[in-house]
């Protein structure tokens, strides 16, 4: 079933690669009648130090008379004549090369830069760069995370963590210091697609979501899509984080280590056997369990808990025009709070791709992907251990072509296919005389996806990009479906006032075959109009649809959450978003500034039935409500990445709101629309990065937002003995202003480098959340209790390379 | 390590404090506490129903009872028993001939301050605890002490979903509550027992039983709705704020405004059978 897909998959999309040769031959007759014959040029640009691949190399040719850059891939493409050219290499630290190349026919060289150490460092660049918020390119909605900034801006703990560094980013906000999950644009945690060198992680959390999976040293580069996705990647409502590791030193064995407080790292990299391409391993593993002690709950500070994670990637040249790359990640986490009760968890991705560069025109690209998410409780039980858990694994076949058509005359088409399984729940235990096993229905599906993406420039200051993507999801047996009165699993009850499970009539079993079917199309459109050389003003508008939801009640995300894809009564989230944005260089590109404005509306956002049991729920779906979302916002961004001060101010002004509508004046909260929980009016980040004496840099970070919405309660009642609050409408009030100032101080000497930081350095208690109990002194006397994750953090850190 | 445990220390001082608020207003809401339960052990007591009203959350005193409210209990045959107000302000009590019949349905109804409320509830069986007796903590249960458990055998009926809430009383107190371990209603379903018999189940976790004390267990049958209304109050009660708890709800019960359905009142009316036993525990 899955062959025949496939290979139906594959045929269309090589009709479409032939049609679109039919289309851009015009063009290529234009190119081609000016006398000198044309002449491609194309390839890498890489560093020379390691064969690492440089992305967003701005190339310039014959002193600007042609420009291009290179892509995420670090691959470039140039419509040049037969003859000698003088060709210009740019990108941020690294010194600029200018070298000579003469082209007698079509020609794919790669391209080599020096990383300049003491540029890189204090990030003194002379030139303009391709940037994220480049005016002349159409894309608009992306953030590119410079790691080395991040490197030396003060983390918590010293612990440097890409997922905590993309929230200083405009549009994104975090919902709890205590955690790695992010919202984008008011969106959930789960509309965001966080990809490991392609292939998807779905729960990218240690330590409870403390840390995330990702080990910053063998980041090479984040890039996050915050609306018009590219329509490449598979469908998330809210963004697509964009994580590459690095491709590891092909020239000679190095490595690094650092030690922390909370872990510590080894790298090691270097060429495979004969100088032919090159590997990367990192490992990371906790010390014990130092963590815990920010648990309020006593029991916690006396157990077990660690945290490893393993990284690979090895990258093996096929000629001059293609590569093989394979790409792994595991990790696992484990916390024991006594002997009797375990919990374990981690993630397992794995990528093998080929790239290859046919005709120095076009760029294809294969590859599989593989990712697992899974967490098992052990405990004993009536003197049995007993074991419970939930796990999702999802491979995935994609390929995805990109034919240059000119320098910037781009079409992007692909294809993917892919298999979700997902065991919701499984309960099973050693004593089967007092305890039976119990296993959740599985829920796997079939996912399908063709797209295609044109960006060329109508005229040298209107660029257009336009695509669609089509993608299908089917829910395939085995499953056990059940059906419920009205053929609704959950009913609203009006006089009661109250969401209800509805009455369970009868069940099918599907051995195999198709259970449900949903699709549809997600168009894609962006434009830039460049206003001057320096300045244009963009406009986008895209459709998504998510067809893998996660369901989850708590706070913030957990290691036990469940992947619930859609299906019978579970319908896909569809989003829509419109940006209208304005970037502009100041200053010979020594400043950036872009501000964009963009409304979102997106359909069947998740909530629940109170008293909702998602772990082992055979039937979840008689907990699971679905309603609709809006949000708005501005965002305003200026950036210096040049210069003797380097960092960023991001201001996000937002309102971000939801509905649950059951009748014309009930649902949640009477069915009128109220805040969500990630909802932030106001979201200042500053970042800043000095050098102050030789070898000394100064970092900071200064955090500014409102407070995130809470419910309060109107009065109070008891209930056996308990005393209950009633609260009123949801998230009507708001947290205390949030505010925080971090400091970090790093000394970097020939081989190692120490790094000193001092987290929320006036000791503010910012307030993390606000519950309501009765006072443990009296019973009769209730209050309020405001939760603070972090006063004051010191932090030291070491890591030396080798 | 000297880092770390200094990190310790400046962490644990950032964790809790307790605020002043101004909290919005609300008008008053009538609360319901009221079960009507067949002992299938013990000669059945009287059946009593307790009513009172929502107060400002700091306010800080006892529950407002609801008083001259009108109290009446119908069942499905129409037979209509009215529930008196007691000496105890907020408590309505039905007469002694009063008793609750197994496979009946009953319907509550109250008349208070101009609103009319109702409720019902058919009565549930319940498998009879076979055993009650006294043992140290089973494993996986970590509960902080290592005391002598009560644990209850009984046998789970096979072929219907099963809802518990159980109680437990140690010379005469009840061990659920504010004040005591379990800051929890003690409920559970028979998802992974069902049918099986359950041997040495101790319900009440981290509650040690002294030598010569007195113990009672009952075991209720409720409803899979009065489990999710004790299941949602569970999760209330234990929202503490931090990731894993789940965000502040109301906690929505089964009785409706038949005057204004806009406002029902808050609190439960079930019907269920009770076993119960009792047990002393002495030196072996």
């Amino acid at each position: 079933m899955l062959r025949r897909s496939l290979a139906g998959v594959l045929t269309v999309v090589l009709y479409a690669a032939l049609f679109v040769s039919v289309i851009a031959t015009p063009a290529l007759t234009v190119a081609q009648t000016a006398p000198p014959p044309a002449a491609r040029l194309s390839g890498y640009i890489r560093e020379r130090a390691n064969n690492e691949l440089v992305r967003y190399a701005l190339v310039a040719v014959d002193g600007d008379s042609t420009r291009s850059q290179s892509d995420v891939d670090g691959f470039y493409y140039l419509n040049l004549t037969v003859g000698t050219h003088r060709i210009q290499v740019r990108a941020i630290g690294y010194t600029p090369l200018d070298t000579q190349i003469t082209l007698g026919s079509a020609t794919t060289r790669d391209l080599f830069l020096v990383r300049n150490a003491q540029l890189a460092r204090i990030n003194i660049i002379a030139a303009r760069e391709k940037s994220d918020i480049d005016p002349t390119s159409p894309d608009m909605s992306v953030s590119r995370l410079n790691l080395d900034i991040v490197r030396q801006a003060p983390a918590v703990l010293g612990e440097i963590d890409p997922l905590r560094s993309i929230t200083l980013l405009p549009g994104v906000s975090r919902s709890s210091d205590a955690s790695t999950a992010f919202s984008v644009r008011g969106g959930t945690n789960d509309q965001n697609l966080i990809l490991l060198d392609g292939a998807a992680v779905y729960n990218p959390a240690h330590i409870l979501g403390f840390l995330s999976v990702f080990n910053a040293d063998a980041v090479a580069d984040m890039t996050l899509y915050k609306g018009a996705l590219p329509p490449r990647f598979a469908s998330r409502i809210s963004s697509v984080l964009d994580v590459r590791q690095r491709e590891g030193n092909a020239n000679e064995f190095s490595g690094s280590a650092s030690l922390g407080i909370l872990s510590s790292r080894l790298l090691l990299e270097g060429p495979l056997p004969k100088h032919k391409g090159s590997f990367l391993l990192a490992a990371r593993r906790s010390y014990a369990d130092v963590f815990l002690n920010f648990a309020s709950d006593t029991l916690l500070q006396n157990s077990r808990a660690y945290f490893y994670d393993l990284n690979a990637k090895a990258t093996y040249p096929l000629g001059a025009n293609g590569s093989l790359m394979a790409s792994a990640y595991g990790g696992r986490d484990l916390f024991s709070p006594s002997d009797d009760f375990e919990a374990t968890w981690g993630n397992a991705v794995g990528t093998l791709r080929w790239d290859q560069i046919f005709a120095a025109r076009l760029f294809s690209r294969v590859s599989y992907t593989v990712s697992q998410y899974d967490f098992r409780l052990g405990f004993s039980l009536f003197g049995g251990r007993a074991s419970a858990g939930s796990r999702i694994l999802s491979q995935e076949v994609q390929l995805d072509e990109s034919f240059h058509i000119g320098e910037r005359n781009t079409l992007e088409f692909g294809a993917q296919i892919g298999r979700q399984e997902v065991r919701p729940g499984d309960f099973t235990t050693t004593d089967t005389t007092s305890a039976r096993p119990v296993h959740v229905t599985p829920k796997d599906g079939v996912t399908s996806a063709l797209y295609v993406n044109h960006a060329f420039d109508i005229t040298p200051r209107l660029t257009l990009q336009y695509g669609v993507r089509y993608a299908h999801f089917a829910r395939r047996g085995p499953a056990l479906i059940y059906k419920y009165a009205g053929g609704r699993p959950v009913m609203w009850n009006e006089a009661l006032q109250r969401y209800e499970p509805s009455t369970l009539r009868d069940s099918t079993y599907y051995d195999g075959g198709t259970i449900s079917s949903h699709g549809g199309l997600e168009p894609r459109v962006s434009m830039r109009f460049g206003l001057n050389t320096n300045s244009s003003v963009k406009a986008s508008y895209a459709r998504t649809r998510q067809y893998l939801l996660l369901a989850t009640r708590t706070n913030s995300p957990t290691p036990l959450d469940v992947w619930e894809p859609v299906g019978p009564y579970v319908k896909p989230q569809q989003g829509d978003q419109g940006a209208i944005g304005y970037t502009s260089t100041l200053r010979d590109g020594r400043y950036e500034f872009s501000a964009e404005t963009y409304y979102k509306r997106t359909y069947n956002v998740l909530d629940f039935v109170d008293g909702t049991d998602v772990l082992l729920n055979p039937r979840v779906e008689t907990g699971i409500l679905q309603g609709e979302a809006r949000a708005y916002g501005l965002e305003l961004f200026l950036r210096k990445q040049t210069g003797n001060i380097t960092g960023w101010v991001s201001y996000t002004l937002s309102r971000a709101e939801q509905r649950f509508v059951a009748g014309p004046t009930s649902g949640i909260n009477n069915g009128a629309w109220f805040a969500s929980p990630t909802d932030k009016t106001h979201n200042l980040s500053i970042i800043g990065i000095r050098p102050i004496w030789t070898r000394w840099v100064l970092g900071s970070t200064f955090s500014l937002a409102s407070g995130l919405p809470v419910t309060y309660p109107e009065s109070r009642y008891v209930i056996d003995g308990f005393v209950i609050p009633e609260y009123g409408l949801r998230n009507a009030q708001r947290l205390p202003l949030y505010h925080r100032l971090d400091v970090s101080l790093t000394r970097t000497g020939n081989r190692g480098e120490w790094q000193f930081g001092v987290f929320n350095v006036y000791n503010h208690f910012n307030a993390q959340s606000l519950s309501f109990r009765q006072s443990e002194s009296n019973s009769l006397r209730t209050e309020a209790v405001q939760l603070s994750i972090f006063g004051i953090v010191p932090s030291v850190s070491y890591s030396f390379k080798f | 390590m000297r880092i770390t445990l200094l990190l310790s220390l400046i962490l644990l001082a950032g964790c809790e404090r307790v605020v002043d608020l101004n909290l919005p207003e609300a008008p008053r809401r009538l609360v319901v506490e009221a079960r009507l339960e067949r002992a299938l052990d013990f000669v059945s007591q009287v059946q009593s129903v307790k009513l009172s009203t929502t107060a400002d959350y700091f306010s800080g005193e006892f529950p407002p009872p609801a008083t001259g409210a009108s109290v009446r209990v119908t069942d499905d045959l129409n037979r209509t028993t009215i529930f008196t107000e007691t000496a105890t302000a907020g408590t309505y009590r039905a007469p002694t001939t009063f008793v609750v019949l197994r496979g009946r349905t009953y319907t509550l109804s109250v008349d208070f301050e101009g609103q009319h409320y109702l409720a019902s509830d058919s009565t549930r069986q319940v498998p009879r605890l076979s055993n009650l007796y006294f043992d140290t903590p089973q494993a996986g249960r970590y509960s902080g002490t290592t005391g002598f458990r009560a644990a209850i055998n009984f046998a789970d009926p096979a072929n219907v979903q099963n809802f518990y809430l159980w109680e437990q009383f140690v010379n005469g107190v009840r061990q659920t509550g504010p004040d005591t371990v379990v800051k929890l209603r003690v409920i559970g379903t028979d998802q992974i027992f069902n049918g099986l018999p359950v041997d040495g189940f101790q319900p009440f976790e981290g509650i040690d039983i002294p030598m010569g004390a007195t113990v009672i267990v009952q075991q209720i049958a409720i409803s899979e709705a009065t489990y999710r209304y004790y299941f949602a109050l569970n999760e209330q009660l234990s929202g503490d704020g931090s990731s894993f708890a789940v965000p502040p709800a109301s906690v929505r019960g089964n009785v409706q405004n038949k005057t204004n359905p806009a406002l029902p009142a808050l609190g439960y009316f079930y019907v269920s059978e009770v076993s119960a036993r009792a047990a002393m525990r002495r030196a072996r």
